[in-house]
């Protein structure tokens, strides 16, 4: 019972973390204060 | 927290993947405490006037050396500080070598081969120092050298006299400095928080499934990293890699300092520095050799300084150059002389008695 509830909310973590790779990424930018977010410039 | 796939998860791969990274924040927050002191000194104008005569010689002028110096911290604030540099050529080649400068993201690999690399009974505390240096020299010249390529070979034409305005000598305010320490300590947090807890959390999952045996070795290898390592291992093994290094690899191509989550994952350790060494020093090939010897330290350290694992700084470069053609022929560039040198450090190595 455990495991099944844990298997869901992992898989939901895991997926989660890789849409947001994916819009952290990809997502096109340009304009004024859409730099990578690394630095405070 | 009865067991299972999330508490595996959390262990695994969030403690070992972020933590892992972020016990460096100390030695991150020593270099920003004595960059904020030289830019708070107003000594930095000055060194670029000084330094204006060196820079020529390989074609640039005095008005790169701030970039160049902000790359120390972080490519991506050097990068952008290049719009200082009025010449396009000028500024181009600055871009193109900002990331041989070695930065904060690469301490926290530098530090964990170099502990691997060197047993601490052998070598005292300032011979790893030296090394460490070492590395920090070996950027920085290649990169004067590559400049030198870039500016008179490749693009051509002649670099303008430098004219700057001196502010005057103050003395560095610790407030100021302080502040900037605080701002950088954020940065680095919410970045451990966002990207490199996102990036552990994939490769945790990557490393863990599918299962195919309850042997932690055994379970790896048959994962898709491990996969993907022995996929990649014929390419990288004559620099002396094996497929875990390689899985570090791959892991980091976005991020350097994710190389050590990467590892701490892959070698089941928790967020401690001393574990992972430890498991690294561990580590063997089939035939009972030890995988992490001086040579292939070496080896990934001389890779690291030159490799352009970050996509953050592509992403940066492909804005300020306004295309893909120049972050593209960076990332090939890097990769090459990274490949190169690493492939070449284990020939001489091998010629020279190592193993």
């Amino acid at each position: 019972m455990s495991e099944s509830w844990q298997g869901w909310v992992t898989g939901g973590i895991v997926l989660g973390a890789l849409i947001y790779l994916v819009i952290r990424f990809f997502k096109p930018k340009g304009g004024k204060g859409s730099g990578c977010g690394k630095c405070s410039s | 927290m009865p067991a299972g796939v999330l508490r595996e998860l959390l262990v695994n791969g969030v403690v070992a993947g972020v933590g892992g990274v972020v016990i460096f924040l100390p030695q991150i927050l020593i270099l920003f405490f004595f960059l904020g002191l030289l830019e708070d000194s107003g000594y930095l104008a000055r060194a670029a006037f000084l330094l204006d005569r060196v820079m020529h010689r390989v074609g640039l002028s005095g008005k790169s050396f701030i970039p160049l110096l902000s790359s120390y911290a972080c490519a991506i604030p050097g990068i952008m500080a290049t719009r200082t540099v009025e010449d396009p050529k000028d500024r181009l080649t600055t871009i193109l070598i900002a990331p041989l400068m070695s930065c904060s993201a690469r301490i926290p690999v530098y530090t964990t081969l170099i502990a691997a690399a060197i047993p601490a009974a052998l070598v005292p505390i300032w011979g790893k120092a030296a090394a460490f240096l070492g590395l920090y020299i070996l950027g920085t010249g290649t990169a004067f050298l590559l400049a030198w390529f870039f500016r008179k070979k490749m693009l051509g034409g002649g670099s303008p006299p430098l004219i700057l305005e001196l502010p005057p000598y103050r003395r560095p305010a610790i407030r100021s400095v302080a502040l900037r320490m605080w701002e950088r300590a954020i940065i680095f947090l919410k970045r451990a928080g966002t990207v490199i807890l996102a990036l552990s959390i994939l490769l945790w999952f990557v490393s863990s499934f599918p299962v195919r045996s309850d042997d932690p070795t055994e379970k790896l290898a048959g994962s898709y990293a491990g996969q993907l390592g022995h996929l990649l291992e014929p390419v990288i093994r004559p620099l002396g890699f094996d497929w875990r290094i390689g899985i570090g690899l791959v892991g980091s191509l976005a991020a350097r300092e994710v190389f050590v989550s990467t590892m701490s994952i892959v070698y089941h350790v928790g967020g401690e520095e001393a574990g992972l060494v430890a498991a690294m020093q561990g580590a063997r090939w089939p035939n009972g050799e030890s995988i992490y010897t001086p040579l292939t330290c070496l080896s990934l350290l001389v890779f690291y300084v030159y490799a352009l694992q970050c996509l953050s700084t592509v992403a940066v470069a492909k804005r300020e150059t306004g295309g893909w053609g120049w972050p593209a022929f960076m990332m090939l560039y890097m990769t090459g002389l990274a490949y190169g040198a690493a492939w070449i450090v284990q020939i001489v190595g091998r010629a020279l008695g190592f193993s």
